[in-house]
């Protein structure tokens, strides 16, 4: 489905092509299954998912002509415990933000039965823990992740804000993460809830600052300023004034 | 005139020691931890003692953080100190925390313990149904009699235990009265006299609106409203006020007007700093919950500099909402425990409240002719929000040392204040204000960067937008009346937060002698409060650098 934004810049058509379901997300490196699993930290590596029920087959369950309709994804089929994943997204040219974050999630079928909430810096990402693996593998693999300026964090999460660290990275006082002179990969030494790793586990090259002030969806002074985002503002202003309206004067709405 | 509009620069780069434009910080986990604070050094010592002396575990990062490596490793980044706002005084943010500044704990006393009454009625209780002479020589015994059942003295009682001085001092009563006459027969050590408190023009319209009518001032002592709570603030009031009343006029105790004057004394004419709270959030009287944000501007007493210049007295709005709605109602009553004390106090902090002011109020010249200018409409909130609302992110994204110092969700909801003042400053109409800061929070600042605040914030904004204009939640009150006493903004941190804005710059701009109620200006122009309402946030760095006394201390029956 072809998603309706205002604006014709480019944060405009940045923000329509991630949120379009069929705009295929570019694939920008490979991390490999098993360092996902470590990343998230959710169980060992190799172990099988946790199960909170018996898989779907063997329950049964009251008549609802909803579950004809809706497919169940292979991690609710499983009977698999809900998981999560958090992302962190810098002040600082990150690709996307909190609210594109989690439009992105809502408008793409690879993250159907999703759950979610965007706050000032972070954006939670709950499924079922098999569907998570893969939704995560997809979302650090995309064009979306930049190892420097996104980072996967369960806690403690306010570098976003915090002038960036050497080498560009976004600011963690847990350090889950360094840059890796050698290899000019981001690896991380501790998974998302700050527990040490075994093993470093690389999870790309970051971005350069000329890539990412093109790919950024937030309006901004030195790219595209908010100020002259004509079409937007006004259609802003508009559900301003019909919010209003709707709380106070329903009458003088009047078919506007 | 002078371009105020980045003296925060200054502020932030004295207190980081770093440049404003610059966007890496290389000293990141070089900073000695939590260490680098004096306050924290102190705490974690403090503790240690504690700990010691009780035998169970008290404050302690050390081993929680560091050797159990639970929690955050606080202090990788850089410990800022912060320059309270239109003082020298640099402190850390610790020493802004409700429950380790004095100055702010005895703000909320002196507002709280402050019982308003009119004498009208008692007096023609005397006159009309005893037939008693009141005469300047009677109202004076009386206030000399009240003065000592104020603080817990006996006086038509016999063989009664009575409170120690000492732990009362600064509970007292005074009167004031529109008419210059009557005021010119109470003696003067009981009198606020609203001729030397205001401006004469100020003065005028608060005399006017009093008129003839005597109104008494009873500060409850800080130590009875800390001991108990505000809910007796006028039952204490009634107590000593009935006492006083029958020992002047010589009445017989137990006589049918006996009860008359308690109920006039608590009820009749009587002024609540604060309503008592619904159900769920069952508070008494006299808090912040109950309490309308039109009284903010009630109660600062700063001088004006209007017609020029809205900002210092709207930014001292900004700190008392702050403090009070926040810090003191969100942060310790709803939250309670760590609080929430580096979000609101960015409001007086570092100058940047102020200097943003400043540029929205050149803008507000520039665009509009002046303040009060402008039409109060959907599209004059827009331009205000959105200048407002621009203005602040580019200086957000221009200056990486600011985004530092108003991390997360601070920036959001700092510069929806921003846009707050900038409408009501244009309009000079409080609701534009409480508008604009949501319309700036919830639609221009989402989809322009694609952030809010936290998840509530989100939440409260996209409510509170059509809410502030609803006919429902609130009972369609003007913003000065409404507060935190609705069951939807009575979780939120900055619902009752950007009415108090709205409500203090509109009043300003438009040079009101009062917002709400003329009789709460007068009672908080005492300068015998402990608190100096007249220069709010000087008080609160006297507090935070520990130099400010508190009253209500209990030394003098301790060891």
């Amino acid at each position: 489905m072809r998603v309706t934004l205002p604006g014709d810049d480019t944060v405009a058509k940045r923000r329509r092509d991630w949120l379009d379901a069929e705009y295929k997300l570019k694939k920008l490196r490979e991390i490999d299954d098993d360092d996902i699993v470590r990343l998230l930290g959710h169980r060992k590596c190799r172990e099988s998912c946790k199960s909170v029920h018996p898989p779907l087959d063997e329950l049964k369950e009251p008549e609802d002509p909803i579950k004809d309709l809706v497919k169940p994804t292979s991690g609710a089929q499983a009977g698999d415990r809900i998981r999560y994943a958090q992302f962190t997204d810098s002040q600082h040219l990150a690709p996307v933000q909190p609210w594109m974050r989690l439009r992105i999630y809502a408008s793409r079928p690879e993250f159907r039965g999703f759950d979610s909430v965007a706050f000032s810096g972070r954006t939670l990402f709950e499924q079922r823990e098999r569907d998570l693996d893969k939704s995560a593998r997809i979302l650090m693999e995309s064009e979306i992740f930049d190892p420097a300026r996104v980072a996967l964090r369960s806690i403690t999460v306010h570098g976003f804000s915090l002038r960036l660290d050497e080498n560009g990275l976004m600011f963690d006082a847990r350090r889950r993460y360094v840059y890796d002179e050698e290899t000019k990969n981001v690896v991380y030494l501790k998974n998302q809830r700050a527990v040490d790793l075994d093993n470093k586990i690389p999870v790309g090259v970051p971005l350069s600052e000329d890539i990412l002030k093109e790919m950024t969806t937030a309006y901004r002074y030195d790219t595209v300023p908010h100020r002259d985002a004509d079409e937007l503002l006004k259609v802003l202003k508009r559900v301003g004034e019909l919010r209003i309206l709707g709380g106070f004067r329903p009458d003088l709405i009047n078919g506007r | 005139m002078e371009d105020k509009s980045r003296n925060y620069i200054k502020s932030l780069e004295e207190t980081f020691k770093a440049r404003s434009n610059e966007i890496c910080d290389t000293d990141f986990y070089r900073y000695d931890g939590r260490r680098q604070s004096i306050r924290k050094t102190e705490f974690i010592n403090s503790a240690k003692r504690i700990a010691k002396d009780r035998g169970i575990p008290s404050y302690d990062p050390d081993h929680l953080v560091d050797e159990m490596k639970i929690g955050v490793p606080l202090g990788q980044r850089y410990l800022e100190p912060v320059k309270i706002s239109s003082t020298n005084v640099i402190c850390e943010v610790d020493d802004e925390h409700v429950l380790n500044n004095v100055a702010m704990q005895q703000m909320y006393d002196d507002i709280f313990r402050t019982a308003i009454f009119c004498l009208d009625l008692p007096h023609r209780i005397l006159v009309e149904r005893l037939a008693e002479e009141i005469t300047p020589e009677s109202i004076n015994l009386y206030l000399e009699t009240i003065n000592h059942t104020m603080v817990g003295g006996a006086i038509i009682q016999e063989h009664m235990a009575e409170v120690n001085p000492n732990l009362c001092a600064d509970g007292y009563v005074k009167v004031f009265s529109g008419d210059d006459e009557q005021a010119d027969e109470i003696d003067k050590r009981f009198l606020i006299d609203i001729n030397i408190e205001f401006s004469k023009n100020k003065a005028d319209k608060l005399k006017d609106e009093i008129g003839r009518s005597l109104w008494q001032v009873s500060r409850i002592p800080t130590h009875g409203l800390r001991s108990m709570d505000g809910s007796v603030v006028h039952r204490w009031n009634a107590m000593a006020q009935s006492l006083a009343l029958i020992a002047t006029y010589r009445t017989c105790a137990g006589e049918s007007t006996i009860s008359d004057f308690a109920f006039s004394a608590k009820h009749a004419k009587y002024v609540w700093i604060g309503t008592s709270m619904f159900d769920s959030r069952a508070r008494g009287h006299n808090q912040p919950g109950g309490m309308p944000c039109g009284y903010i501007f009630d109660i600062i007493q700063y001088d004006s500099e209007m017609p020029d210049d809205p900002v210092p007295v709207s930014m001292e709005g900004a700190a008392l909402a702050s403090i009070l709605y926040t810090q003191w109602y969100y942060g310790q009553m709803m939250i309670g425990s760590v609080g929430a004390t580096v979000g609101p106090s960015s409001n007086y902090n570092d100058d940047v409240n102020d200097s943003f002011g400043y540029y929205v109020s050149e803008w507000i010249k520039e665009k509009y002719g002046g303040f009060c200018k402008a039409e109060m409409s959907w599209d004059t909130i827009h331009e205000c929000a959105k200048a407002a609302t621009m203005y602040c992110l580019e200086e957000y994204e221009r200056f990486p040392l600011l985004q530092e110092h108003h991390w997360g969700l601070i920036k959001a909801a700092f510069t929806a204040g921003v846009a707050d003042f900038c409408a009501a400053w244009a309009t000079g109409n409080s609701m534009a204000g409480a508008l604009a800061a949501h319309y700036s929070a919830c639609l221009l600042q989402k989809e322009a960067i694609l952030r809010t605040g936290w998840a509530g914030f989100e939440t409260q904004h996209h409510n509170a937008m059509a809410m502030a204009g609803s006919i429902l939640p609130d009972e369609g009150m003007p913003t000065e009346l409404q507060g935190a006493n609705v069951p939807f903004r009575s979780y939120l941190a900055d619902g009752p937060y950007y009415t108090s804005l709205g409500s203090v710059a509109a009043h300003e701009a438009r040079m009101d002698a009062w917002a709400l109620s003329p009789v709460v200006k007068v009672a908080f122009a005492d300068r015998n409060l402990p608190f100096n309402f007249r220069n709010i946030r000087d008080t609160i760095a006297k507090g935070a650098i520990h130099e400010f006394k508190a009253a209500g201390e209990r030394d003098s029956i301790m060891p």
